[in-house]
């Protein structure tokens, strides 16, 4: 087994063995959001912005599944073993690496079903791409700075500030989501998003430094 | 051959120089006991060994290959035993079945690390750092919680390890450190205060302690410490005559051990 599959796959047990009353909570909460946002298609098809409304539930997913996340990279960096698998051999950007690749892995299925049944029931196909390109763009642009400020706790069990960063960011956008640029042109806004998380993603890789992972 | 050198090493936290100066050469196996009060950088210098760390100046070398058991335990809480030694085997290598024996594992292997004991949860972080064969060991207070029956039991692991390997080993146990060092590197706010074998060490003050059938005070000069006489003798083969001047009044002596620590001066 290949060593990213190997972080993967134990990365993901111990997220379901951690979190499994939580995880049934959030999975029902998307459903029930998703069943509710379609069966009010014919309300929303009126309003001139939609994106707001539809980003909101994949966001929602993105906002406490990387608090999932946050939780066990917090936990692993202040248990030492992050410091033990870097003094092993293993390269500090590879780890921070494994746990966004573990987080998408999960997040990019999900976001993909919710917005196949939203643009299916719109009979519009673009709006896959559109609502996926947002959802994946705004997930990402959690995922990373969460982790990157977690690193720089000193006690991030006590204040996790690095979840709150989801929530805000949500907000962020559900504000922006309603002027008229963003429902104008939202594939735009889509790849605007995914290229600017990509890039922060990149830039936050790289100023990560091996001591921000120690206890 | 292993070895580690350190040459001119400077090291911290970001801005913050915790290690200054430091110049070590280790080329033979033994145990090396790294002595220093809190905070003098004892863990920052095995981080800085592991490679965790990296020198802000000078030159860090490391022969051969490398295990680390951190005074954290490092182990993913939500894994059983089992699971979380498997899951390192296939990220490091190493032989599973061998730690679970050296470590007495057998009967935690089913259990949630989170429902460990302290005690029992250092056997599982120690078990994971001797999965591989390495050549040097940097061993961060590795008998911390543990029991005094399994505390000499990974010191007897670590001793047998130490005829082959280089061992760097960090403890505030004075007592540990006596029996288990054949050097002693003493680090004194960030900097390396000495590096000398341990026989090497001559306080010029020996505090020995009897066990006797009868009242040592009456005929020598020291004081009771429970059931010990102690005395402070300059020279250990003074001891011979003091047991020659015991016996010649009618007394049985049953046990002479040394009370003093000669490595508690150091840290003074």
């Amino acid at each position: 087994m290949s060593k990213t599959l190997l972080m993967f796959k134990t990365f993901n047990k111990r997220i379901i063995r951690r979190n499994s009353g939580y995880l049934a909570f959030l999975i029902a909460l998307i459903v029930l959001l998703t069943i509710y946002d379609i069966h009010n298609l014919h309300i929303v098809k009126t309003l001139p912005h939609i994106l707001g409304i539809y980003i909101a539930t994949p966001m929602i997913f993105g906002v406490l599944y990387s608090s999932m996340v946050a939780s066990v990279f917090i936990e692993d960096k202040s248990s030492g073993l992050l410091e033990f698998l870097m003094a092993s051999g293993i390269d500090s950007k590879w780890l921070i690496d494994m746990y966004i690749i573990s987080y998408l892995i999960l997040a990019i299925p999900i976001l993909t079903v919710i917005s196949t049944l939203f643009s299916v029931s719109m009979g519009n196909p673009r709006f896959l791409i559109e609502l996926e390109s947002n959802a994946l763009g705004t997930s990402l642009l959690i995922i990373s700075p969460t982790l990157y400020v977690s690193s720089l706790q000193k006690n991030a069990g006590r204040y996790p500030v690095s979840v709150y960063i989801g929530v805000a960011i949500m907000f962020i956008y559900l504000s922006l989501s309603n002027y008229k640029f963003m429902n104008t042109a939202p594939l735009y806004v889509g790849i605007l998003l995914v290229i600017l998380s990509l890039a922060l993603t990149l830039s936050l890789r790289k100023r990560q430094r091996p001591e921000h992972l120690l206890p | 051959m292993p070895e580690i050198v350190l040459d001119g090493v400077y090291t911290g936290y970001g801005k913050v120089e915790v290690l200054s100066d430091l110049n070590l050469k280790v080329y033979n196996p033994g145990a090396y006991v790294v002595l220093g009060k809190n905070g003098a950088g004892k863990t920052t210098l095995l981080r800085t060994l592991s490679g965790v760390l990296r020198p802000i100046r000078g030159f860090v070398k490391i022969n051969g290959k490398l295990s680390f058991a951190s005074h954290t335990h490092a182990l993913p809480q939500d894994l059983r035993v089992l699971e979380a030694l498997e899951f390192f085997k296939d990220l490091i290598g190493g032989n599973v079945e061998d730690v679970v024996r050296i470590f007495g594992l057998n009967d935690l292997l089913q259990k949630k690390i989170s429902t460990l004991s302290m005690g029992q949860k250092r056997r599982v972080s120690l078990a994971k750092s001797f999965l591989i064969k390495a050549d040097v060991y940097l061993l961060d207070e590795p008998t911390d919680n543990l029991d005094p029956i399994w505390a000499s039991n990974v010191r007897k692991v670590v001793f047998n390890l130490s005829k082959e390997k280089i061992i760097l080993y960090t403890t505030h146990n004075l007592y540990e450190a006596k029996d288990l060092a054949t050097h002693v590197i003493l680090l004194d706010k960030g900097r390396i205060k000495l590096s000398t074998p341990i026989d090497k060490l001559n306080t010029g003050r020996y505090d020995i302690g009897i066990k006797a059938s009868g009242d040592l005070s009456k005929i020598l000069v020291g004081e009771y410490r429970g059931e010990y006489f102690v005395l402070s003798v300059s020279d250990p083969s003074g001891v011979n005559r003091i047991i020659q001047h015991v016996t010649s009044q009618g007394i049985q002596i049953y046990e002479v051990r040394e009370m003093g620590n000669p490595l508690e001066d150091l840290l003074k």
